[in-house]
């Protein structure tokens, strides 16, 4: 396996995950949760762990009464998922594939 | 046959990120009722000034500007759930919606002022007819080319 490989991101729901955050700035705890079809308490999960390893930071702000949860990946988890799919696509193309991404 | 599968799960683990990105974009890009409801409003806009009368105007005008400005903030700030990030929305990007709100504007005071010298009626209502028609095809066609550019990135989305 390539060094960028990542068993921590490779997991199909946090790749999702981080595919989502790696494309924004920041996302809403509520948008990451339908775009994903995940239950709070799933979402959650997996927040920590990516937290926890240093690749998502969790922002709680208050709007009125309400807190609103977004997340951000932070620069060492952009890192981590670039050199991630970097790896993925390595090991593509050793093999001789080519795959047809979505437009 | 165990590396073609692991292949086979690495190819469906880069459509599954090419995948989440699609959908982001798509999420976040304005919907193609934005363009038809500005253009509306211009149309409203312009009714209004061709009426010569300040009061009407003049609130017509801070009406307009209030209600695009919200809307197109809202539209920007991803209403309220994401905002993408800056190497999607990049340089480039950023060039293409200038230069389109400056050729709508420029060809919608010109075409207004054309009129005007050329005695034709109702011309602020015309010129922003052509604001409508532009935002209405051109808006469509820069969203179409905002997807297409944003989705030209790599797929780490540097």
């Amino acid at each position: 396996m390539s060094s960028g490989f990542n068993e921590l991101i490779h997991a199909p729901t946090r790749l999702g995950l981080v595919s989502l955050l790696a494309a924004t700035q920041w996302a809403e705890f509520r948008f990451i949760r339908d775009s994903l079809g995940l239950s709070d308490s799933a979402l959650s999960k997996q927040l920590t762990v990516l937290e926890d390893a240093g690749y998502v930071q969790i922002r709680k702000v208050f709007v009125g009464r309400r807190p609103r949860t977004s997340a951000r990946l932070t620069p060492r988890g952009r890192s981590a998922f670039a050199g991630h799919v970097r790896a993925l696509q390595e090991m593509v193309a050793q093999a001789g594939e080519s795959i047809t991404l979505p437009q | 046959m165990e590396k073609r599968i692991d292949v086979d799960e690495t190819a469906k683990s880069l459509a599954d990120v090419r995948g989440r990105q699609v959908e982001l974009v798509d999420a976040v890009l304005v919907p193609d009722w934005y363009w038809w409801f500005l253009a509306v409003l211009s149309l409203l806009l312009g009714a209004a000034v061709d009426t010569r009368h300040p009061g009407v105007v003049a609130a017509a005008a801070a009406c307009y500007g209030v209600i695009v400005a919200g809307v197109t903030v809202w539209m920007i700030l991803g209403r309220g759930r994401a905002q993408l990030s800056r190497q999607l929305i990049g340089a480039r990007e950023s060039a293409m919606i200038m230069c389109f709100v400056w050729l709508v504007v420029g060809a919608t005071i010109a075409s207004a002022l054309g009129l005007r010298a050329a005695g034709v009626a109702h011309p602020a209502l015309l010129g922003c007819t052509v604001c409508a028609l532009a935002l209405v095809a051109g808006g469509q066609a820069l969203t179409w080319s905002l997807r297409r550019s944003m989705l030209s990135r790599g797929l780490d989305g540097r």
